[in-house]
């Protein structure tokens, strides 16, 4: 365990020596700056209409909020690919693993380090920026999402699904290989997911099955979906009022099969790595 | 372990990759405290070899033990230390931090660490760029650092692939310095290298390796000093001249264009009996010829003499 820690040590002491922290600590209070003010305009806006119900100005709200947190669910699997494909891979490539593959742990250890750093780090990352955007809607609108912790959480697992995937295809394949590996099979679940939504609000099964396939293979935007489902008022979730509502939402099962799903994967990127010659 | 186990033992140490033999039945010893040169030309099989050692590379077949323990037992591990022939380290880490690094993961405690790390920086002259980041270094020394990597935690079994491949002149006199002082303190050194000289000046004994093979295992200081070439022409060569030549010579190459031999023998002392037996069987001799052979030339008569 501690040699675990050592390498994950490294991972975030890297990030900070290669200015990856602070670059995107400084565009993350971008983006939550100009968030900010995108949401104080539109509410000053909104505040015009005087004859909107609190209700739906409430879900206006959730709406604006419900966009930031989706675009921080795009740039965290973005980042997560990015980060977790070249870690091992790009250290093989270059021979610099041989001098740590050599010390006295299995190499599984290099595995786990790596794959614990980085979901740290992009997981405080996205909290970061998903507490930066909640309260700067919060300050102007005073309104807060339901089920806010567990939303965060599940769009960090959604970063950790990634992370783990990128770290696998990294124990076999070069770089490059396993970041279109790792977009490919992100931009399949992401159709799914849609599949899934359309079909599940026309009412034709065949697109349902193929969304649930597309979860079971990559469960990313299916851990999405659940976030957005929990964060959204029940009336807006249920009359499929924004692009973000989800009549059916993934059950708790799927979270389940989420946590046995990265489990496996770290098991296997462990496995593989290990019978691979450096 | 026990203390009288070999340093490095293997039997049968097999590589293939696809249809390529990278090692082929590789059978070595190395005794506690030797320092052993592992000679071949470019793409023998060397840097295979040590990986295969180090737990780095899968044998396709064969056993291997280090220090008298299977390879990649972690206290193996533990007590031997490796500077790779592509020395690339983390660059963005500074030279202090890149050893306090390996140590902690050889789980060398704090203390050790405060004493040894600026020891081993004294040593290899980098003590002004200890906190210099590795991606200013240059290729010496970044060289240099690997080489005091591999001693950070005290091995008994070190592994150097090409050690002195980025330096100059005073740093290959540095690392031929510190295999000695490793070898005075009875650590085992594995010298993977191309350089003849290199080997020939400090290692005890040194095996040639070409094609994936050892061809000859032998001290380095008796060939240059006792290892005699002799250079034979006669009338006539017949089966029968050479099959007698081979009592006194396991290596005869034959010119026969020019009536020529060629034996390796130990010492000069056989040439007057060699001589007579030619004469007495009736064999026109024209030239008998000895001189001492450098570990090049013996390197490249057991390299080219498989091929």
């Amino acid at each position: 365990m501690r040699d675990i820690l050592i390498i994950a040590q490294l991972t975030w002491r890297e990030a900070r020596r290669r200015k990856i922290m602070w670059t995107a600590l400084g565009l993350g209070l971008a983006l939550v700056g100009l968030f900010t003010l995108s949401v104080y305009l539109v509410v000053r806006d909104m505040r015009g209409y005087q004859d909107v119900s609190t209700i739906l100005l409430d879900s206006g709200y959730n709406m604006l909020l419900m966009t930031g947190f989706y675009a921080i669910s795009f740039l965290s699997v973005m980042l997560a690919v990015l980060t977790s494909v070249g870690t091992l891979a790009g250290e093989v490539s270059t021979h610099t693993i041989q001098s740590l593959a050599v010390k006295p742990f299995r190499r599984g250890v290099l595995v786990l380090g790596k794959w614990l750093g980085l979901s740290a780090l992009l997981s405080c990352y996205i909290i970061l920026l998903c507490a930066g955007i909640t309260l700067g809607t919060w300050l102007i609108t005073r309104h807060l999402p339901s089920n806010l912790v567990q939303g965060v959480l599940l769009i960090c697992l959604q970063a950790v699904v990634m992370i783990t995937l990128g770290i696998w295809g990294g124990a076999r394949l070069s770089t490059v290989a396993n970041g279109v590996v790792a977009f490919m099979l992100w931009g399949l679940a992401f159709i799914g997911g849609w599949m899934e939504q359309i079909g599940g609000a026309v009412g034709y099964e065949p697109l349902v099955y193929i969304g649930i396939a597309s979860s079971l293979l990559v469960p990313s935007e299916a851990l999405w979906k659940m976030a957005a489902a929990g964060m959204q008022p029940a009336v807006v979730n249920s009359l499929m009022l924004t692009p973000f509502s989800q009549a059916s939402p993934p059950s708790t099962a799927m979270l389940v099969y989420t946590l046995i799903y990265i489990a496996v994967v770290v098991g296997l990127a462990v496995r593989t790595f290990a019978r691979r010659d450096l | 372990m026990s203390q009288s186990a070999p340093a490095i033992e293997t039997r049968d140490l097999r590589k293939v990759y696809g249809t390529q033999v990278a090692v082929d039945a590789l059978t070595l010893a190395v005794e506690p405290g030797e320092a052993f040169g592992f000679l071949g030309p470019n793409g023998a099989g060397k840097t295979t070899s040590v990986k295969m050692l180090l737990g780095l590379v899968r044998p396709t077949s064969g056993e291997a033990r280090l220090l008298g323990m299977p390879i990649g037992d972690h206290a193996c591990r533990q007590r031997v230390g490796f500077l790779p022939e592509d020395f690339r380290f983390h660059e963005w880490l500074r030279g202090y931090e890149f050893l306090d690094l390996h140590a902690r993961l050889y789980h060398v405690s704090e203390s050790v660490r405060a004493r040894r790390i600026p020891e081993l920086l004294e040593m290899v002259d980098l003590a002004d760029a200890a906190q210099q980041a590795l991606g200013t270094y240059s290729k010496g020394m970044l060289q240099r650092i690997g080489l005091a990597q591999a001693l950070v935690h005290d091995p008994a079994l070190v592994f150097l692939d090409e050690p002195t491949s980025g330096l100059d002149p005073l740093g290959r006199r540095m690392v031929r310095d510190v295999i000695k002082r490793l070898s005075e303190r009875g650590v085992t050194v594995f010298l993977n290298s191309h350089l003849l000289s290199e080997v020939e000046l400090t290692c005890t004994r040194v095996a040639f390796v070409a094609h994936g093979r050892v061809r000859l295992v032998t001290d380095p200081r008796s060939v240059r000093g006792q290892v005699v070439q002799v250079d034979i022409r006669v009338g006539s060569l017949d089966d029968g001249l050479l099959a007698g030549l081979h009592q006194w010579s396991g290596q005869v190459v034959v010119d026969a264009q020019h009536q020529t031999l060629t034996l390796s023998l130990p010492d000069e002392q056989a040439l007057p009996e060699i001589a007579r037996w030619i004469v007495g069987r009736g064999v026109a001799l024209y030239q008998i010829a000895p001189r001492h052979v450098s570990l090049e030339e013996l390197f490249v008569q057991v390299v080219e003499g498989e091929e």
